[in-house]
């Protein structure tokens, strides 16, 4: 029983990292139905411009003065940071090519993402080796009778969950967020009725690049390092999650993150032999969603969009 | 005469008496090319790095003795880890014939790649990194020795100190690379020959970040030990992982991958008190100090694990040069016939070129540093490990 518990714990701490680079992916297939793959080395970004931050932050002798507040602010200036490069990739990539085929765009970002990698591997300072990233969630454990609840797990759950919520808040509440919905349904129509498409767009990349900033320090502060090819398998494992959810569906990508989180941690866990083979299990069931279900599990629901 | 015309004249004048005026030359000496290949880029370019630092060293001290009778140019090639990389790296200085023997390779796979390129080209080739067994056994080849201790020789070490600890019931976590599963096998051998016993091997990929579903199967069989095979990066993952978990009251062990001061860095306290059955220390003789001060003197990275092996690497391939020649055939025979003293003790080669001589040793991290346990606070009862019985 423990064991399941500590099990489920797991389970929910990748689907947390998961759905965070899913929701990303699929905002920017429910809007302008592009699969932006340079999405996961936007994460790896995230975490190489989060490092020199905070190295800047430790000399300045910040770090040891008030670190919970000094990592907020960090984090927050981080997700602007990342928000400023998601308005810079639609500027100089998308835009330009918006009224190509999808998929000369799509091509395009694969490129994008190349370049990230490549970039951070040349420019870094040896850049081509594992960083240590700075463990900026609060270290220590709580033991609930056998299980171990780490605080940091519990950061991050937390703080997905405020994104998540503050995200719908926005898809939702918020003009921005109608005019979202609205693009994604029609773009046309939603131009006549007199919404800015490009404004839209912009704001699409931007919260989505956030997130994906936000996604990459939280694994990296969890996993203790990172490395600048991270990014490809966090890119496809976040795709996955949101086509397993349903792409385009803003609840579908939680679901499908959850999802594969959790098939990934039990499936290693449960069958023989079966953590060497991770990520065999959780792209055989996006397989296996492809083949039986296409749309994804949400995927039905077109007027829920974004 | 036009002004221009005089200037030129005056040039040209200045050149020749500035060439003339020289101190008469020594005969040029031929200069012959030797070759090093290691990973220079990607994960274990800290390793190479260190290596490929120290090989330049041993080569620029015995130029700059003045009596060596070549010029020795070294040619760097990088095998990123990876072995199609390094058959490329092998083929391309093997094909060169101006390059007479080489030192190579840090990772196993990338070794039991390039063995072939070498014997087919009939080059010495010298490994300071690999420790694959069947690098040098798998074959009856006469180009490849190895400098460093063979995994099975340090499984044994390592299954030494398991039973002088009384911890004899281990789960083993392994990569699925070759080397990986070659060090859970020969940990599993020696361990099982001393009386203990491998309750579980389970397999993990490399790159593979989250390890809890197997830290949770090793939760639920209680061993006393934890040996992850495999190497640094996910090495710290599986500790901190471990730690997260509450499995802090089990020996965590882990093979010469692991011997790099970048698993301090990345697991920081949780390091505290794993340990590394490695290579040679460094410190424990007066040439192994000899060549950390020269090292330090010139070079800012570390030599990590590897350095003082690639040194030595290049004194026998220095050593062979003069005594036969820049002839391959001529140099793998006199390499293969020959005994060294090295920075790391006296290098002996068994039948198949396997040094038997040069030091393992058993580390304990203390204070992030891997540190020698006969040495260690460890040892001395200053600290007490959370398993010891």
């Amino acid at each position: 029983m423990n064991t399941f518990l500590q099990l489920l714990i797991s389970a929910l701490l990748v689907s947390s990292l998961y759905s965070l680079v899913a929701v990303g992916f699929t905002m920017y297939v429910g809007v302008i139905n592009l699969a932006n793959f340079s999405h996961g080395d936007t994460c790896v970004l995230g975490t190489f411009l989060m490092m020199p931050l905070f190295l800047y932050a430790t000399k300045l002798g910040w770090i040891s003065a008030s670190t919970g507040l000094v990592i907020l602010i960090l984090i927050i200036l981080l997700i602007f940071l990342t928000g400023l490069w998601g308005a810079a990739i639609y500027t100089i990539l998308v835009k330009p090519l918006l009224a190509a085929p999808r998929l000369i765009l799509l091509l395009a970002t694969v490129a994008a993402g190349q370049v990230i990698r490549e970039a951070i591997r040349v420019i870094y300072p040896n850049g081509s080796n594992p960083q240590v990233f700075p463990k900026l969630l609060p270290a220590g454990s709580l033991n609930l009778s056998g299980i171990t609840l780490g605080y940091d797990s519990l950061t991050i759950i937390f703080l997905t969950i405020i994104c998540i919520l503050s995200l719908n808040f926005i898809i939702q509440k918020t003009k921005m967020g109608v005019a979202m919905r609205a693009v994604s349904q029609n773009a046309d129509v939603a131009q006549m009725m007199g919404i800015n498409i490009e404004k839209t767009i912009i704001s699409v990349f931007v919260i989505g690049s956030a997130l994906a900033g936000m996604a990459g320090i939280l694994n990296g502060s969890y996993y203790g390092i990172t490395k600048f090819n991270l990014g490809s398998n966090l890119g496809i494992k976040g795709f996955s999650a949101a086509v397993i959810g349903g792409l385009g569906d803003f609840k579908g990508a939680i679901v499908g993150g959850v999802l594969l989180g959790f098939i990934e941690v039990f499936a290693a866990a449960y069958i023989p032999n079966g953590s060497q083979y991770q990520d065999v299990f959780s792209f055989l069931a996006v397989i296996a969603f492809l083949i039986f279900r296409p749309s994804g599990i949400l995927g039905e629901k077109i007027f829920e969009k974004v | 005469m036009s002004k221009k015309l005089v200037y030129a004249l005056l040039a040209i004048l200045m050149t020749v008496g500035l060439f003339g005026c020289g101190p008469a030359k020594p005969a040029e000496k031929q200069t012959v090319k030797i070759g090093f290949i290691g990973p220079l880029s990607g994960g274990g370019a800290a390793v190479g790095i260190g290596a490929k630092n120290s090989f330049q060293l041993k080569v620029d001290e015995v130029l700059a003795s003045g009596d060596y009778p070549y010029n020795v140019v070294v040619v760097y090639e990088d095998d990123a880890s990876d072995p199609a990389t390094g058959v490329a790296a092998a083929t391309k200085i093997a094909s060169d014939p101006d390059v007479v023997a080489a030192a190579t390779h840090w990772n196993s796979p990338v070794g039991l790649a390039t063995v072939d390129v070498f014997h087919k080209y009939g080059m010495a080739q010298v490994f300071w990194g690999t420790i694959h067994r069947d690098i040098i056994y798998g074959n009856d080849y006469k180009e490849p020795v190895r400098v460093i201790p063979t995994s099975e020789q340090s499984m044994e070490l390592a299954a030494d100190y398991a039973k002088q600890f009384g911890i004899m019931k281990w789960v083993i976590i392994n990569d699925t690379t070759d080397y990986g599963t070659k060090i859970r096998d020969e940990f599993t051998a020696a361990i099982e020959k001393r009386g203990g016993e491998v309750l579980e091997a389970i397999g993990v990929t490399v790159g593979q970040q989250d390890f809890s579903a197997a830290l949770s199967r090793v939760a639920e069989l209680q061993p006393e030990g934890i040996f992850y095979a495999g190497v640094t990066t996910e090495a710290a993952g599986v500790r901190m992982q471990a730690v997260k978990m509450g499995l802090t009251n089990v020996l965590f062990m882990g093979p010469p991958g692991i011997q790099s001061d970048t698993f301090g860095e990345i697991t920081g306290a949780d390091a505290e008190g794993t340990f590394c059955s490695g290579t040679f220390d460094v410190n424990s003789s007066e040439a192994g100090k000899a060549f950390v001060e020269a090292y330090n003197a010139k070079y800012t990275e570390p030599f990590e694990q590897n350095g003082p092996y690639a040194y030595d690497s290049a004194a026998i391939i220095l050593e062979a040069l003069k005594a036969v020649g820049p002839d391959r055939a001529k140099i793998v025979d006199y390499i293969l016939s020959h005994s060294y003293q090295g920075v790391i003790g006296k290098i002996e080669w068994d039948e198949y070129g396997q040094n038997y001589v040069g030091g393992l040793t058993m580390y304990v991290n203390q204070d992030q540093k891997w540190v020698k346990y006969e040495d260690s606070e460890y040892a001395s009862g200053k600290r007490t490990l959370p398993w010891a019985k």
